[in-house]
């Protein structure tokens, strides 16, 4: 079963999205905030993170860089999300997700980083 | 008389003629007919054979006054006396008369003899001297002449005046006396040209008055040659030109001024950046009053009488003042920040204001030495002093109410262009801000529409019935909708502050077509979606969801503002370099006005109650458009629908390289 990390600060996403992986049987494991993310990482990697980029102590995108130049996390995909629209500041993520985002096209890109 | 007499009168080139005792003309030889210009009757004519006799001052002799008359009336030989006659053909002569009475044996009185001497090239040549000499003397130009050695010969009242010598103090001596040290070989070269036989033409120099000023002069030197033609001196026309040159300067300076003025205030009223305009009005400034330095304070000090703050400088480095006092509440400065007063003081050491103020009394000291100063107020549209452009000098006496005007001028431009950037300054921060807050504001609405959109879609996969179904589907479009409504608002921002990007790639929008209008077909229940394709691929550059969006935005369009039809239609064609996709629909069409307006932000047309939009569609896929180099025609008749045409260049190059590949 594969483990993905959720980085997003806004309970009903997060919810809704530890929700939607759980259905698929994925393990989930969620975070608030940057800070509470870097209390288990790297000590502990998933097979996938999902990061939102605006988060209230952090960036995802700054998020993302330092987890693909540590050594135990640069192998892991990344899939970055956000509400601002703007696919040029996601260079180094393996994917973007806008949001609202469809839930279908959500899953398979998931699904697509595991392939 | 005798025959011999007669015979020798005859043959005299001196006129003679004779009157018996009566006066008659009993003789006259051939001068006399041709000083007269005619041929008297003999015996019929008295006492004179001119056609007319005259004074000298030309008013008319009467006959019995004649010499002739007189000699003949006393009996005794009189001097020679001057008279003018006039000819017939209406030429003066003058004349010299001789009368000589003759007697008989017996000492009787029997007539005179006179004789006529013509005097009037003498006479005339003396009128053209004394004219001459008349009009050199009171000519205002120095008419001097002098000899090839450069020794005055004549010296007239004109010279006198502009050079301050007399007469009797230049006459004899040379001409190099007028001439100033370091101009004294043009003297060599003046001669050496009249010795050739050139005249000097309205040549300016300097010469030397009396008192030892100079003299800016215009002179002209001509050659004077004797009876023989021989060059032996020359005449010199000096002319006083300080009038002139003064008004030249005069004019020169003026026009100057205008023209930085001009520049001046040209460059002011472009500047929109506070720092720009100021430094441009203190240098200028500077410049134009010719003072050691200027500089301009903001009137920022509180009413403690605290300093005014130096914002720029010109003719000083800024770290003269580092360690210096600034401009305070003293009387000095106070009327000029506070009572819009200008000041301009020729000696600001003796004015009454100065040194009475602690703790420097005076200039503090290491204080740039100032004299001559000047203030001017910068003031503001609502009368508030916005600061003041002070100017200074070491010496005394520097600034004149010209420079004051000007400044004063320029003063009043700079207020205006603060003013403006004031406001710039304020409409670009509240923009700023906007913008600022519509970024935020579109990231906060769409946080909850993610998690809306995201549980409607997790429920419409679940078994439902048919009304839940169609509840969900309308909830999900109506979220779809939002979306759209907050992503425009964003993007209308973005283009506002110029950060909309472009992701540009190499497609093929025939193929995006397509999709659009099977999707479209689908979706749509009220309306049949007709589309006319290009029979073949056609390429362009360009970001691809943006003009997905803006092709969405005419279709959604089509169907909004046709709610009676059935139908709208998009072709695909290709026209020379472009391609262009046509949106038609049979709806409430445009007004010449509407059409006209249609592009603006956050317009709606008056007619569309119940049609729901923000008015921001059509200006941001004209943005779009515009931005990819394309361009948006609209045909429409109102209330028959309207057509849109949505033209782009095509990908030419890029298409040949794709298929190379």
């Amino acid at each position: 079963m594969k483990e993905i990390f959720i980085v997003e600060d806004d309970d009903g996403i997060r919810e809704l999205l530890e929700f939607l992986l759980e259905s698929q049987e994925y393990v989930v494991k969620t975070f608030p905030t940057a800070r509470a993310f870097y209390k288990t990482v790297p000590d502990k990697v998933p097979d996938l993170f999902l990061l939102d980029i605006m988060l209230p102590d952090g960036n995802g995108v700054d998020l993302c860089r330092e987890l693909k130049n540590g050594a135990e996390t640069k192998r892991i995909p990344v899939v970055l999300m956000s509400a601002h629209a703007d696919i040029s500041r996601t260079e180094g993520a393996d994917d973007f997700i806008a949001k609202p985002f469809d839930v279908d096209e959500l899953l398979q890109r998931i699904e697509k980083q595991f392939a | 008389m005798g025959v011999e007499f007669r015979h020798l009168l005859d043959g005299s080139p001196v006129a003679n003629y004779i009157c018996d005792a009566e006066g008659r003309l009993t003789y006259f030889n051939k001068a006399a007919i041709k000083l007269w210009g005619r041929t008297p009757i003999l015996g019929k004519e008295y006492w004179c054979g001119s056609w007319k006799i005259l004074y000298e001052d030309g008013t008319p002799m009467p006959l019995e006054d004649t010499p002739i008359a007189r000699v003949l009336k006393k009996g005794v030989e009189e001097e020679k006396s001057e008279v003018r006659i006039e000819c017939p053909n209406g030429a003066y002569k003058y004349l010299l008369v001789f009368p000589k009475p003759l007697f008989n044996r017996n000492g009787k009185l029997e007539g005179v003899q006179c004789t006529l001497v013509d005097i009037t090239e003498q006479k005339r040549d003396h009128i053209k001297k004394e004219t001459l000499s008349a009009i050199v003397q009171s000519s205002d130009d120095a008419i001097i002449s002098k000899d090839l050695q450069g020794i005055i010969a004549s010296w007239n009242r004109g010279a006198q005046e502009i050079f301050g010598y007399s007469e009797d103090e230049t006459v004899g001596r040379s001409i190099t006396m007028l001439i100033p040290e370091e101009r004294l070989n043009e003297e060599d070269v003046i001669l050496d040209k009249i010795k050739r036989g050139i005249k000097i033409d309205h040549f300016e120099t300097i010469r030397k008055h009396k008192s030892g000023r100079d003299i800016p002069v215009s002179i002209t030197v001509s050659p004077v040659k004797d009876s023989g033609g021989n060059i032996v001196g020359a005449s010199k026309v000096a002319r006083d030109i300080t009038a002139r040159i003064e008004s030249q300067a005069a004019m020169k300076k003026y026009i100057r001024n205008l023209e930085t003025l001009n520049t001046v205030g040209k460059s002011i009223s472009e500047n929109l950046n506070v720092e720009g305009i100021l430094q441009r009005v203190t240098d200028a400034t500077t410049n134009l009053t010719g003072a050691a330095f200027g500089a301009f304070f903001y009137n920022n000090s509180d009413d403690k009488g605290n300093t005014f703050q130096l914002f720029t400088l010109s003719g000083a480095p800024r770290e003269i003042f580092d360690h210096m006092a600034m401009p305070r509440h003293t009387d000095l400065f106070l009327p000029t920040f506070r009572d819009r007063k200008v000041v301009r003081i020729d000696d600001v050491t003796k004015h009454g204001d100065f040194g009475k103020n602690a703790p420097y009394k005076g200039m503090p000291k290491g204080h740039f030495s100032v004299v001559s100063y000047l203030a001017i107020p910068v003031i503001s549209k609502n009368g508030a002093v916005i600061g003041g452009l002070l100017y200074g000098h070491p010496e005394a006496g520097k600034f004149t109410a010209e420079h004051e005007l000007l400044v004063i001028n320029i003063a009043a431009q700079a207020a205006v262009s603060l003013d403006n950037s004031k406001l710039f300054e304020q409409v670009k921060s509240l923009s700023e801000k906007k913008d600022e807050f519509i970024a935020l504001a579109s990231h906060e609405l769409k946080t909850p529409l993610t998690t809306i959109k995201g549980y409607l879609q997790v429920l419409s996969k679940k078994k439902a019935d048919n009304v839940s179904q169609l509840f969900l589907d309308k909830s999900l479009c109506q979220v779809d909708k939002l979306n759209t409504l907050v992503e425009d608002l964003l993007n209308m921002s973005r283009i506002e502050s110029g950060q909309l990007n472009f992701n540009l790639e190499v497609f093929d929008i025939r193929e995006m077509l397509k999709e659009i209008v099977e999707t479209f077909s689908y979706a749509s229940q009220s309306h049949k979606v007709t589309g006319t394709l290009w029979n073949d691929s056609v390429i362009i550059e360009g970001d691809k969801q943006r003009i997905e969006q803006a092709i969405l935005n005419l279709m959604t369009n089509a169907i909004k503002y046709s709610p009676k039809a059935d139908e709208i239609f998009v072709d695909l064609e290709v026209i020379g370099e472009n391609m262009v996709v046509k949106v038609r629909d049979m709806g409430i069409g445009l007004t010449e006005e509407q059409r006209r307006q249609l592009f603006t932000r956050f317009y709606r047309a008056e007619d569309t109650q119940g049609i729901s939009g923000l008015g921001l569609g059509l200006y941001l896929t004209k943005q779009i458009i515009d931005r990819h180099g394309g361009d948006i025609v609209v045909a429409s008749e109102y209330g028959m629908g309207s057509e849109f045409s949505l033209i782009l260049p095509l990908a030419v190059q890029k298409l040949k390289q794709v298929k190379a590949i």
